[in-house]
């Protein structure tokens, strides 16, 4: 299987100026995503398994290490200039967490047809794409016309996790995806997610259910709550 | 295709109000926490300020009053003049200006038909004088457009692009509500189809519901447009939604430069983080 991100020697701290503190999130985590498979992050909360994932979605600068997305072109996301990441973005990496970040004011249709709207596709092929993923999983057919800012916290997340599928990405990121959902949503978000490996896509996660990982993942990584360093300032 | 060279290039953009001395830029600064030379008393509203403009993007421009964020726009849209730097504006036929050296002839051409500029104070941007049909009809004349039914036909498309009723196309803007006023002035500055768009505080005092049609705009015409934008605002939420990459000024520097939600999730600068934990 050939190798999608690694992941090598990834540290991120917070230095907050005005408290004079730095606060360690990650330190030293090395791993691989492959194409087709799940890498799954577990480790008890706060050792920095949702920082990783910002960190290769470039929403948070790391302190040390690389993330390197093979590929044409093969990408440092750590050291990479604002608008090769925001290409990246736009073809290769899906993110969906917990939350969903969305334009308000837009149809539930159309957030999910952001991503393909952005690569220039037309927009009645990319709603037709978005209404597929919606009835894939499962989401109510009179909600779909309708913006998800009043929907339920499981409908929210099957909207995001629409979103992160449509466009087919190389490595799609998963925090959490089943958090807020009832047995039979979950069902729906795990086959998904299996369609999605059997596609060649490579998936990073991170699941709160072990009985998710134990089905999952292909390589589980283990993140070790970081001590608590001086100040270097 | 979209092409793979930035619209604008600005390159140490300085611009000093008084006479100047040797020591006005390394007085003044972030470090120095002042814009005033104590040397010669001379205002250093921007210095050393660097960024690119890509093709359909929109970048934010933030920071508090006095950072020198409208600076930036005043001297791009050639309404002001840079005391040093450089700005290289790039049209899609592939001719290029630097911007520091146009003269007034082709100053007035880029303003008229290449650049849109839209203000927060309506007055600024609008002709109180004459109808909305004739504050869009002014900007296409300057461009060389002379046949009236073309003309009429440009106005009446950007009234229903910018959600402005048909109907109003004979009356004069005094007689429009503030967003009404600002949905207009988007579409004069819309009018010669133009390649850089500047839009400074556009919603900076308006009631919350017709902000969220003048952003919702604004998305709509970068998706279906592809104009490049730079956005000057001091509210975050309208960076977030709109901005891909912002830059953080202040005291006339940039403190900060990263995509927009690096910038405010994982602030770098004191200030950026001082600015960030303030918000609401």
């Amino acid at each position: 299987m050939s190798i999608v991100l690694s992941v090598t020697g990834l540290s991120k701290s917070f230095t907050l100026h005005h408290q004079g503190k730095s606060i360690p999130s990650v330190h030293d985590a090395t791993f691989t995503v492959e194409a087709g498979q799940l890498t799954a992050l577990v480790g008890p909360s706060g050792a920095g398994k949702s920082t990783v994932l910002k960190c290769v979605y470039r929403t948070y600068l790391p302190q040390a290490g690389s993330m390197v997305l093979h590929g044409d072109p093969t990408v440092d996301l750590a050291t990479c200039d604002e608008h090769a990441a925001l290409r990246v973005r736009r073809r290769d990496l899906a993110y969906v967490t917990q939350f969903l970040h969305c334009l308000p004011r837009q149809g539930t249709v159309d957030v999910v047809a952001a991503p393909l709207a952005a690569l220039g596709i037309a927009r009645d092929e990319a709603r037709a794409a978005a209404r597929q993923r919606l009835r894939e999983l499962d989401l109510p057919e009179r909600l779909w016309d309708v913006p998800p800012a009043t929907f339920s916290g499981g409908e929210r997340q099957r909207v995001n996790l629409a979103r992160g599928l449509v466009l087919q990405p190389r490595l799609l990121m998963l925090d959490e995806p089943t958090a807020s959902l009832d047995q039979r949503s979950a069902e729906l978000v795990v086959a998904a997610i299996r369609a999605a490996k059997t596609s060649g896509v490579a998936v990073l996660a991170i699941f709160h259910d072990p009985v998710l990982v134990e089905a999952l993942a292909d390589q589980v990584v283990t993140l070790k709550r970081p001590t608590e360093l001086p100040c270097a300032a | 295709m979209v092409r793979e060279t930035p619209v604008l290039t600005a390159s140490g953009l300085t611009r000093i109000h008084g006479r100047g001395c040797l020591d006005c830029v390394r007085l003044t600064g972030d470090a120095q926490g002042r814009n005033i030379c104590p040397s010669c008393g001379s205002v250093v509203a921007l210095a050393d300020v660097s960024f690119e403009l890509w093709p359909g993007e929109i970048l934010g421009v933030m920071g508090e009053s006095g950072s020198g964020k409208s600076s930036v726009v005043k001297m791009l849209h050639l309404d002001d003049q840079m005391t040093a730097g450089s700005a290289i504006f790039r049209e899609s036929d592939g001719r290029s200006h630097e911007l520091a050296q146009v003269d007034e002839v082709e100053i007035r051409r880029l303003r008229d038909t290449r650049f849109g500029m839209v203000h927060q104070n309506p007055h600024l941007g609008l002709n109180f004088g004459v109808s909305a049909g004739g504050n869009i009809a002014e900007r296409l004349l300057c461009g060389g457009e002379r046949r009236f039914a073309v003309i009429r036909e440009t106005a009446l498309g950007l009234l229903d692009r910018t959600e402005v009723p048909r109907g109003r196309i004979d009356h004069q803007p005094g007689q429009f509500s503030g967003g009404m006023q600002q949905r207009l002035q988007i579409a004069r500055a819309l009018a010669p189809r133009p390649e850089l768009l500047f839009l400074d505080e556009v919603t900076t005092g308006l009631d919350l519901s017709v902000q969220a049609r003048i952003l919702d705009l604004i998305l709509e015409i970068q998706r279906e447009l592809g104009v490049a934008m730079i956005v000057v605002t001091h509210d975050l939420g309208v960076v977030r939604l709109l901005a891909s990459r912002t830059i953080v000024l202040r005291h006339g520097r940039v403190v900060e430069a990263g995509l927009t939600d690096q910038i405010l999730e994982d602030p770098q600068h004191a200030y950026t983080q001082q600015l960030v934990m303030s918000a609401l």
